[in-house]
């Protein structure tokens, strides 16, 4: 399964324990926790909701953090 | 009195950016420094390293209200994403609209902004977007739900200051009741205080203090003068006059008259 996670293509293997959801993948990027926000396929989805998000190949994963601006 | 937006009151009538700052010492020092109404922010990738998790840290003890921006978004989906990305991790609804048509100068995209605080606007956001001058521009996006327009004194960055004071002046004069805040181009605090002068409710920097040779100190001054330039405004400002008007009364001047 290839996830897109930042613009980063990532395969997944096929034993991954199934089915991958989004807290689950946020937890293995090591970012649950953080100070983020996450749009999963251009879909902002708000932090409370993650485990119920289920992933499939060719998902696209953004994750954004505050950072300095004008 | 002091500028209100929505049900905040901001403590200042100086809103400062934080990018650019030669350390995150000296943003802070600035921030402290400039107290300023609303502090710009923007959303970038984040990974394991948590890059800007020590940037928030820095922000959030400061207890000001924040601004998130649309930087660097050139599409009408990628600002909406974006601005709701921000709402989601900073809980608020004020967003900074940015979306760039030329990348050479910066110069907003009068036509996707429109379109783009519309749709914002329908979402429930409280839209500040950043635009050029252009008075046909600032009704269309009044008439998209606008309540606060933020036109450029000059291209992000530049330092010119005011490029076009007219301009400006004719949309404080037809958006009386509009909260009008000048954002970009300035580089010097007189940029700022003549905007004030001229009745804006704020401004908006960001270079012109990061890059400064003391940010801390410039930060102080531009507050300085945002707050001096506004009681100007409020105590209003007399016409120039093509000739000379005497100052001290001459009347029972004790050598009037004399010949020399």
């Amino acid at each position: 399964m290839k996830i897109t996670i930042n613009g980063q293509p990532k395969d997944f293997p096929a034993n991954f324990e199934a089915p991958l959801n989004l807290y689950d993948l946020l937890a293995q990027e090591e970012v649950i926790g953080m100070m983020i926000a996450v749009a999963h396929n251009g879909n902002v989805i708000p932090k409370g909701n993650y485990a119920q998000i289920f992933l499939k190949d060719g998902d696209a994963i953004e994750i954004v953090a505050p950072m300095q601006g004008g | 009195m002091s500028l209100s937006i929505n049900t905040t009151i901001l403590q200042s009538r100086l809103f400062l950016g934080t990018a650019g700052y030669p350390s995150p010492d000296t943003l802070a020092q600035a921030i402290s420094a400039a107290k300023p109404g609303l502090v710009t922010v923007s959303l970038r990738r984040e990974n394991k390293a948590g890059k800007g998790q020590d940037f928030w840290n820095i922000i959030k003890g400061f207890n000001i209200p924040i601004l998130p921006n649309t930087a660097g978004c050139h599409s009408i989906n990628e600002a909406i994403t974006t601005a709701e990305m921000a709402r989601e991790i900073f809980e608020t609804d004020l967003i900074k609209l940015e979306i760039i048509g030329d990348d050479y100068t910066l110069q907003p995209d009068p036509f996707k902004l429109v379109e783009a605080a519309e749709i914002l606007n329908a979402k429930g956001f409280t839209v500040l977007p950043y635009m050029t001058d252009d008075l046909v521009l600032a009704e269309k996006l009044v008439d998209a739900g606008c309540d606060i327009l933020m036109p450029w004194g000059a291209p992000i960055g530049s330092g010119r200051g005011l490029n076009n004071p007219y301009a400006l002046k004719l949309l404080r004069d037809r958006f009386p009741d509009k909260i009008l805040v000048v954002d970009a181009g300035l580089g010097a605090p007189s940029h700022a205080s003549a905007v004030m002068e001229m009745g804006f409710d704020a401004v908006l920097l960001n270079t012109a203090v990061a890059k400064a040779g003391d940010p801390p100190i410039m930060a102080g001054a531009f507050a300085k003068v945002v707050e001096a330039g506004r009681a100007a405004y409020l105590a209003g400002l007399i016409a120039p006059q093509e000739t000379a008007s005497a100052s001290t009364p001459l009347i029972d001047k004790p050598i009037w008259h004399q010949k020399l």
